[in-house]
């Protein structure tokens, strides 16, 4: 499994914010099909962002833009699949690729051209990259256990690590997910450690348990 | 221009991944280091950890010296907890001219643990020493420039920066104002191979890291030295 540490970890971490020794409560989080991560990914909140129908969007131009608010204080960041309550092909979903204030830039799931009808329109926005809840996983992360701090004098790291997580599907298969987030829950802001890549989707059978062993986050 | 290279000290990053510093907030003190200090034992950051690693001495103790390679061996206590680490630059007030240095630490003992250092001389070179067992000697180590000319130990403090979230570069980072060495004192300030900044807030004074200068630098008043650049990363 291949791990990408979030920038906003890393800011926590020199902040003085996060604790693996006594420790913080952490979670993990599985994502959705096809979810591809990126460091940009701050907090928990940015798999589930979420605006309203309050605020007037306009479709267009491989973009939907406001002028008012911001898309990153709401929490949306490049990666995002995410979809809307408008009607027809602006209903999504789309994949989000740039982030600014104002304007998000989006493609299709696939990464082509996304077929936006020009329109300006109040709706709701989701994004949709933690799997739902259901067969023995629950929307929301699952705490971990036993974590630690290590130090690793052969490669001159500090680290965190916990118990390895055992998921069992019961009822029916959990996925397809692309892999693992982990995260700060005692954090304010739920502050995202990283990810776990699987670097392919992978399905837990019913009755079958999925193990992530050991797992460690190189740090610093 | 030399090369300047940074070294972070391994026992550091543990306790920022336990909370147990704050980079942002703690008093920080930072010290210019002796000449040549780390250009034939390289920087250690596994062991060269602690304010307790820069000077100090083992006391009054009984000592064996041995060659090849060249050691000095004590019979219980502990050369780790009384803060030798290997990069030291230590002497002896061995009777015998040939035990009593200056010598380098080239390594410590692991094992036993800490009751021998093997040493080399200022050049890396195995010494010879006077071979046999001798009582009451001290071995000092110091690896901090004196206090003199514009140079007073341990004087220069440094607080209070602000963590930033680099997006564009994918890490985070404090960045320290420049220190200006000699400028208060009004002196000129000695060659010094680097400077190494630890935490008084820390429980034992960690070290946080060291600035490589590359070579040894100096300035004549009313120059002055001046260490600036310092960034902290996490990438």
């Amino acid at each position: 499994m291949l791990f990408t540490a979030s920038n906003h970890y890393k800011y926590r971490l020199l902040n003085h914010n996060v604790d693996w020794d006594a420790p913080d409560a952490f979670k993990y989080a599985l994502t959705r099909a096809g979810f591809v991560f990126s460091p940009l990914y701050s907090t928990y909140g940015c798999l589930n962002a979420y605006r309203n129908g309050a605020t007037t969007f306009n479709f267009g131009s491989q973009s939907i833009a406001r002028t008012t608010g911001s898309w990153s204080t709401d929490k949306f960041v490049p990666g995002n699949l995410i979809t809307t309550s408008a009607a027809g092909s602006n209903y999504g979903p789309f994949l989000v690729t740039v982030v600014t204030t104002l304007v998000l830039t989006v493609t299709d799931p696939t990464g082509s051209m996304a077929l936006l009808t020009d329109v300006s329109t109040s709706c709701a926005i989701t994004a949709n990259d933690e799997l739902g809840s259901g067969y023995g996983y629950t929307l929301g992360g699952t705490a971990l256990a036993g974590e630690n701090a290590g130090l690793d004098l052969a490669t001159d790291n500090a680290y965190g690590f916990w118990n390895d997580i055992a998921l069992t599907a019961a009822g029916g298969d959990i996925g397809p997910t692309a892999g693992i987030i982990i995260f700060d829950d005692t954090t304010s802001d739920d502050c995202i450690v990283g990810y776990f890549s699987f670097q392919t989707d992978r399905i837990i059978r019913d009755g079958t348990t999925m193990n992530v062993n050991s797992s460690t986050v190189n740090h610093i | 221009m030399p090369t300047m290279q940074s070294f972070v000290c391994d026992r550091y990053k543990l306790l920022m991944i336990e909370k147990a510093v704050n980079l942002a907030t703690d008093a920080l003190t930072i010290i210019l280091m002796r000449a040549d200090f780390a250009q034939v034992v390289p920087f250690n950051t596994k062991y060269y950890v602690k304010r307790i690693n820069v000077n100090g001495n083992s006391g009054a103790i009984g000592l064996t010296f041995s060659n090849t390679p060249a050691k000095i061996t004590r019979a219980a206590g502990n050369f780790w907890t009384a803060g030798f680490a290997p990069g030291n630059y230590i002497t002896t007030n061995s009777a015998n001219p040939a035990n009593q240095g200056p010598f380098l630490v080239y390594d410590i003992d692991l094992v036993g643990p800490g009751l021998w250092m093997q040493i080399v001389d200022l050049t890396g070179a195995d010494p010879t020493l006077t071979a046999g067992v001798e009582a009451a000697i001290t071995i000092t180590f110091e690896d901090q420039l004196p206090t003199a000319g514009g140079y007073v130990q341990d004087a220069n403090g440094m607080s209070a920066y602000a963590a930033v979230q680099y997006d564009t570069g994918g890490y985070a980072y404090i960045d320290f104002d420049p220190v200006n060495f000699g400028l208060a004192m009004m002196g000129d300030i000695a060659p010094t191979a680097g400077a190494l900044i630890w935490d008084d807030d820390a429980a034992a004074d960690e070290i946080v890291g060291f600035f490589d200068f590359g070579g040894n630098e100096s300035s004549t008043w009313p120059d002055y030295l001046t260490v600036g650049n310092m960034r902290f990363k996490i990438a």
